[in-house]
């Protein structure tokens, strides 16, 4: 049997060579590669095996004691898959080695993998990266060589990379920010990728940035913090940093003063993208102010669209009005096997809607405020759960408040707060019912209360809204 | 103008011939560094690789 192409070819490993050697190895032959998150359990990974149809499955053994091996002879691995191959010093039965693999490649003819690549078009599926959903199973992105290629190309234009950077990756490899942000943006323009190691490790990672001479860096606020915070951390071993992309959540104005100011990485920029826009859609630009560096994401990619749209209407809003964030241009080919989340998706036009609130200003720079499916709209008043929560955060004992909205026959949707109270608080509701009437205004306050003491969460911790919005509308309607 | 710039001209491409171009382009550059493992490839070697690794792949008909 031959490896055909458009077979699903799994990737389950950490930051080592090997996964950036199987990625492009994989495009050469015309494969689809399906990234396997590093904390994916037996769960998780028979889902995405299963609904990817992967024929194969390429894996480390584990970071310490074969724990992959482990969660894999968990399911039932053999029905699914038809090979697996193993990147370990160990060897195990009925797998192959990457050495093996390495040296049967020597016994095929370059003309038969010239042959093969022939057959591969640009907008051919390259990868199926599933993102983590906090509504239900998650949902496979088919990805295009002409779309990560283009965003890849487009980014590393506005961050001002060449071929003498030298990218420092350490973000995960089964994440879009390292396999396309870092990895095939550095490698598209023949600049050096530096991996520090398998995993985060600060002391690891500070000091190859200093033996390495890493000209750029990439990462969550978060992590750029635990870098700089660290005690082995000396800020003139970043002298040859200047350059790199901060994505993943908002950066605070302090660690943006830190970085560019007392640093001297000059010109970071800050990024927002989405899996299905195979990759960043906006960014700043390197001689950006700090402000716009902070308070904004930037402003659309020059290869792609962006626009903020009425929610309701459907109709295109001006700038500073809050809408819905959607995009344009070199998006997912869609979602694996599921044409109808696909549709709900991606309009008649082609514009992507991300199910982000956000604003532009009048030259472009947008800010992202929120996220839409949470927003609650009651006999056409929308009402924003995060505001109503700051106040009711502000009453004693209150631990954890829910502000959320269900279905209501006449009203459109209902609004309820859930809330956890701290430990011993003597909170009633008759005090709530009073706090709220004199603090939150009616067209807004919440028509149900209820203390609670836990919240329905996903495995990676967020509340799940829509099964609180399912538990609320059979509690207070069905009875109505 | 950055040197991305020679991409633009060649919107038809896949990810397999544009690394095939870096390489050929830059083969004594380093492609990649690892250094917990202590190993660096020059473009030219991390080419090599690859498609040993992609006809591996074909070999054993997965």
């Amino acid at each position: 049997m031959a490896f055909k192409k458009g077979d699903r070819v799994a990737l389950w490993a950490p930051n080592i060579p090997e996964w950036i050697i199987s990625q492009i190895a994989l495009a050469k032959t015309g494969a689809i590669l399906v990234p396997i998150d590093l904390g994916a359990g037996a769960e998780d990974l028979h889902y995405i095996l299963e609904q990817s149809g992967c024929t194969s499955l390429i894996m480390a053994g584990g970071l310490q004691h074969a724990e992959y091996i482990k969660t894999l002879s968990k399911i039932d691995y053999k029905s699914l898959l038809e090979k697996v191959i193993i990147i370990d010093r160990k060897s195990y039965p009925e797998m192959t080695s990457w050495n093996e693999l390495m040296e049967i490649g020597d016994e095929v003819d370059p003309e038969t993998l010239a042959k093969r690549e022939g057959k591969v078009a640009p907008t051919d599926p390259v990868a199926i990266m599933y993102t983590s959903g906090t509504t239900g199973k998650p949902k496979g992105v088919v990805l295009d060589h002409v779309g990560l290629i283009t965003k890849s190309t487009f980014s590393a234009m506005r961050q001002g990379l060449s071929n003498q950077d030298r990218l420092c990756l350490f973000f995960p490899l089964f994440h879009m920010f390292g396999n396309t942000c870092i990895s095939l943006t550095g490698l598209l323009t023949g600049a050096s990728v530096i991996m520090p190691s398998q995993t985060f490790e600060p002391s690891k990672i500070l000091s190859t940035i200093n033996r390495e001479q890493c000209t750029a860096i990439y990462g969550s606020p978060s992590m750029l913090m635990a870098l700089i915070d660290h005690p082995e951390f000396k800020p003139e071993s970043w002298q040859t940093l200047h350059k790199g992309t901060i994505g993943g959540a908002p950066c605070p104005m302090e660690l943006m003063r830190k970085l560019v100011k007392d640093i001297g990485i000059s010109d970071i920029t800050v990024a927002y993208g989405i899996t299905e826009a195979s990759s960043w859609i906006t960014m700043t630009r390197p001689d950006d102010p700090l402000d716009l560096r902070v308070s904004t994401i930037g402003t659309a990619l020059e290869c792609n669209e962006v626009k903020i749209l009425d929610p309701i209407t459907g109709e295109d809003l001006p700038p500073y009005r809050q809408g819905e964030l959607c995009t344009r241009g070199f998006l997912m080919k869609g979602y694996y096997h599921l044409p109808g989340a696909t549709a709900s998706a991606i309009d008649k036009e082609g514009w992507f809607h991300t199910g982000d609130l956000g604003e532009m200003d009048e030259k472009g720079y947008v800010k992202i405020t929120g996220r839409l499916k949470d927003v609650i709209v009651r006999e056409g008043i929308e009402i924003y759960p995060t505001e109503v929560e700051d106040i009711l955060y502000k009453l004693p004992g209150v631990l954890e408040v829910q502000v959320f909205g269900f279905p209501h026959p006449e009203k459109g949707q209902e609004v309820a707060a859930w809330i956890k109270l701290q430990k011993g608080a003597g909170l009633s509701l008759d005090t709530l019912g009073k706090f709220t009437k004199e603090h939150v205004d009616k067209q807004r306050a919440p028509q149900y209360y209820k203390f609670v003491t836990e919240f329905p969460m996903t495995q990676s911790g967020k509340v799940q809204k829509f099964k609180l919005a399912e538990m609320a509308r059979k509690q207070y309607l069905d009875r109505d | 103008m950055p040197m991305p710039r020679h991409f633009l001209d060649n919107p038809d491409k896949t990810i397999g011939q544009l690394v095939h171009e870096v390489a050929s382009r830059y083969p004594r550059s380093i492609a990649l560094i690892h250094s917990e493992r202590g190993v660096k490839y020059t473009y030219h070697l991390f080419l090599s690789e690859i498609r040993r690794v992609a006809r591996g792949l074909i070999k054993i008909g997965i």
